[in-house]
């Protein structure tokens, strides 16, 4: 268990995730203030070495949101994303780092509530993994 | 020498096929449909072969096949203009496939001599074989043994005791595309089952995850960011790696392990689901790191997750560059 409060990267879509939280936020929706946004163009714009950077330079943890599959902006960017990621996802596991660093959720522009939930899951996951280790410089 | 009788009728098959790669490089120079044929020619030290870039036909003569073959001469095509004729083995082919998916290469210009592969040795395993201490003064190979001499020894090998690991699992010894198969396909070696490949990789996924991260931290530790692995695998084209961006600086290449970490784990990723098990980067590396268990791994993801094998289909499309709505969901929130 990690002592001190996690800080999490997310990376969220312009067109889904962000306004997602946008709304939560709007919504006096509480969730941890562990996250720190990341606004990108689509989750296709997420490269896996992004992720791994950013739990290389001190994140205790990475959140990628994008829109539902169907939804992307730009049709096919989720889609193309959720291939890398399940690559990303099974080479980390792979490589004996821990499965609850990096996760992955569509959230719609629309659920402000989700998001919010989801930042609850992932911050207890990641504080329950403790301190990073394994890819720390 | 008695020892070497019974390697004879295999000698015939490796001398048949040096003589058809000749005979394809000598024709295809003379006619004027290619500007270079790139194959391998007799190394400098005994144990190794050189790619060699021939463009008269007269030098057609220099060519030669041997399990001691092992480079991937298909990393050199897309920085080629003319039209190419080039040497490859089952493996190599397939990632001539993926650089012609990948718009590197274009079809017409390259002419495919394909070698039906008995496999290639592994110098790794010949040493450990032989002993490290003992200097090698000259080599030969058949297609079932290998001959070694140096100072007061003369030792014998089967080939396939000394096989490279990738080989040993092969799926595909015979090109899967050719313009010019020389031999017959017969000749190759038989092609094994996918699992038969993923067996070590299934094994390693049993050890608890921070055994497995030991394993690859050691391993990798040793790495000294050379980047030759890179430099020998044909899929790595890309004019700017990564790992040599100085904005942003991605990977350092003084600041230790963890740096390395990521080096391999972004190397691994750039070539998910375009890595065809060559071997050419494991061979490539001077402190002989297991690469290729990642590699491996990332390949039977491939399998698993999406059903691909790569470098198989030249009217295909790569991995990455396509989906199905139906593609695995449920580790997405
Ligand atoms: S990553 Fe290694 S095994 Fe895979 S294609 Fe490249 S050189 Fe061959
Ligand atoms: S490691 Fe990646 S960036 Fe570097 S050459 Fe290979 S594919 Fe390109
Ligand atoms: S060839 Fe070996 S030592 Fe060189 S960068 Fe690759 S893994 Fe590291
Ligand atoms: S635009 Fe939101 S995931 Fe592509």
């Amino acid at each position: 268990m990690l002592d001190q409060e996690p800080k999490i990267v997310a990376f969220l879509c312009n067109w889904c995730s962000y306004a997602g939280a946008d709304l939560a936020g709007t919504g006096r929706i509480q969730y941890p203030p562990n996250v720190r946004v990341i606004r990108v163009p689509c989750s296709g714009r997420v490269d896996p070495l992004m992720i791994l950077k950013c739990l290389q330079r001190g994140a205790d943890g990475v959140l990628v949101s994008g829109c539902h599959p169907g939804d992307c902006h730009y049709i096919a960017g989720n889609y193309l994303a959720r291939r890398k990621f399940a690559l990303l996802d099974e080479l980390l596991d792979f490589y004996g780092i821990e499965k609850g660093r990096v996760h992955f959720s569509w959230v719609s522009a629309a659920e402000g509530e989700k998001f919010a939930d989801v930042v609850k899951q992932v911050t207890e996951t990641v504080k329950a993994l403790g301190e990073p280790a394994k890819l720390v410089r | 020498m008695n020892k070497m009788a019974g390697s004879s009728m295999g000698e015939d098959t490796i001398g048949a096929i040096q003589e058809g790669i000749r005979n394809s490089a000598a024709r295809m120079l003379e006619s004027g449909e290619i500007d270079v044929f790139i194959g391998y020619e007799d190394g400098t030290l005994p144990l190794r072969t050189t790619p060699v870039f021939i463009t008269c036909p007269e030098d057609a003569e220099r060519l030669v096949w041997s399990p001691i073959c092992e480079n991937s001469l298909t990393c050199y095509l897309p920085k080629f203009q003319g039209t190419v004729g080039v040497v490859v083995k089952g493996c190599d082919v397939r990632t001539l496939v993926n650089l012609i998916l990948e718009n590197q290469v274009s079809r017409d210009k390259v002419k495919i001599v394909g070698v039906p592969c008995k496999g290639i040795i592994d110098r790794d395993r010949v040493g450990k074989a032989l002993g490290t201490d003992r200097i090698i003064r000259s080599a030969k190979a058949t297609r079932r043994s290998l001959m070694l001499e140096g100072d007061g020894f003369e030792v014998e090998m089967e080939i396939q005791d000394v096989l490279a690991p990738s080989c040993e699992v092969c799926r595909y010894p015979v090109p899967v595309l050719f313009d010019v198969l020389v031999g017959n396909e017969s000749m190759a070696r038989d092609g094994k089952d996918p699992e038969a490949g993923y067996l070590e990789v299934a094994q390693f996924a049993e050890l608890e995850p921070d055994a497995r991260f030991s394993f690859f931290a050691q391993e990798i530790e040793r790495c000294i960011q050379c980047y030759a692995c890179r430099q020998a695998c044909p899929l790595c084209y890309c004019p700017e790696c990564f790992v040599d961006r100085q904005s942003p600086k991605w990977i350092s290449r003084w600041r230790g392990l963890s740096d390395k970490i990521l080096f391999h784990l972004g190397r691994v990723l750039h070539v998910a689901g375009r890595c065809v098990d060559c071997g050419a980067c494991r061979r490539a590396c001077p402190v002989g790191i297991d690469l290729r268990l990642l590699t491996k791994n990332m390949e039977k993801a491939a399998k698993d997750l999406f059903d691909y094998e790569s470098g198989l289909d030249i009217g295909g499309v790569p991995l990455l560059a396509t989906y199905r709505r139906e593609d695995p969901d449920d580790f997405i929130l």
